[in-house]
């Protein structure tokens, strides 16, 4: 081996010793310097990388869930649009309705078989959702099924509807307070 | 029509900063979603280590006020200095310069005067510690006493470092296994045998030390 290689191994070496010294001690001065170091010695960076592992099972450092949820709280204050907050919630169509009443088993076996047929529908659902309506729609659809189906139907619709209005409000709640803090960015930067 | 050299980066097309911003941000949001439990654990660590909370409980809370700040900083790099994000030691640096900023604001600290004159002195800095010198010492020692079996020395030396790093001293020392090797053999990680085989060292130093001076 190269003595020039022999030298910045034993030199790597001190600095790893140095490293577990300043942690085992507590001293952040030694442990920022040797981790600045690391940034330029890819070598020096994966060994350093091995001993916080080592140092994280001994603490008692461990990364369950309760962690993951912690670091999408961080990414989500930091980055609100890495969570798809421009996609706007889509309107509620009969197949969404149809698939959660069979998802919730309440579509009785007699009208399983017409009803299948409507779980890709992108038919809308109307605006007002009331007995009036919904016999319009099952003309339109051509679907003959029972009371109690049109009654469940009537039930899931509005609660599908209502949960995406939810959300549509929360959106819009992010949107303002997005173009605010963009607003005040713009204005210092003037500034 | 003649177009002076010096005129031409200006006339490619730039991205707006909006767009240079948004860049920062996807690259960032992708670092996070890959390395998020891992800088947030090694934050964790250093808090621990460097004594940022008082109280146990308050860990994980200044671990996440950590990285929060950590991510505001790196927020400010530009695309070209996110680059640098393949490299975990750039981003745990910049953590740990969170770290100092938080304890500054609880002590004053000695700071060390820069990097280069860290690197030069590493060496001076802990002379005592390199290998060399402790082998030497365990050889001087065995030559100023030859009426002494140097077997029962070395055994004296070893029963004194404690059975806890007997066997990586031999390992290190006689085997001369490191790292992976070293890993393989005591049947643990490598971070784990490289981190036990510090502490053997700084062990065996102080008892040839306080031998010494007996």
């Amino acid at each position: 081996m190269p003595e020039k290689q022999i030298s910045q191994e034993n030199l790597r070496e001190d600095i790893i010793y140095l490293y577990v010294k300043a942690m085992d001690e507590g001293d952040l001065e030694t442990a920022s310097m040797v981790v600045e170091l690391a940034a330029t010695d890819t070598e020096l960076a994966r060994v350093i990388d091995e001993i916080d592992t080592a140092y994280q099972e001994e603490e008692g450092i461990l990364v369950d869930s309760e962690e993951k949820r912690l670091v999408k709280d961080i990414l989500y204050k930091s980055f609100p649009s890495a969570f798809n907050d421009s996609e706007e919630p889509k309107p509620v169509t009969v197949g969404d309705v149809v698939v959660r009443l069979l998802s919730e088993n309440k579509v009785s076996a007699i009208d399983k078989q017409s009803v299948n047929n409507l779980i890709n529908s992108d038919l809308l659902l109307p605006i007002m959702i009331n007995s009036r309506t919904l016999k319009h729609l099952a003309n339109n659809l051509g679907l003959q099924a029972s009371e109690r189906f049109w009654n469940n139907f009537r039930d899931a619709a509005i609660a599908l509807v209502m949960c995406r209005s939810n959300s549509e409000a929360q959106l819009a709640a992010r949107q303002a307070k997005t173009y605010k803090k963009e607003k005040t960015r713009n204005s210092n930067d003037n500034k | 029509m003649n177009t002076h050299l010096d005129e031409l980066p200006s006339k490619l097309p730039e991205r707006g900063s909006s767009q240079k911003r948004q860049i920062v941000e996807e690259m960032l949001v992708s670092f996070i979603h890959e390395n998020g439990t891992k800088i947030l654990g090694t934050a964790k660590l250093y808090v621990k280590k460097f004594n940022l909370a008082k109280d146990s409980n308050y860990v994980d809370t200044i671990a996440q006020d950590i990285i929060q700040e950590t991510v505001i900083i790196l927020l400010k790099k530009t695309e070209e200095e996110l680059v640098k994000l393949n490299h975990i030691a750039w981003v745990n640096n910049v953590i740990l310069n969170v770290i100092r900023n938080y304890q500054r604001k609880n002590k004053r600290l000695t700071i060390v005067s820069n990097i280069s004159d860290f690197q030069k002195n590493i060496a001076f800095q802990d002379r005592e510690l390199s290998e060399e010198q402790i082998l030497d010492i365990l050889i001087k020692k065995i030559e100023q006493q030859p009426t002494i079996d140097n077997k029962l020395f070395l055994d004296k030396i070893l029963s004194l470092v404690g059975k806890e790093f007997e066997e990586i001293i031999k390992l290190h020392f006689y085997e001369e296994l490191d790292g992976k090797e070293l890993a393989a053999h005591l049947g643990v990680n490598e971070g784990t045998a490289r981190v036990k085989l510090c502490r053997a060292k700084k062990a065996l130093l102080t008892v040839l030390e306080n031998h010494n001076k007996s």
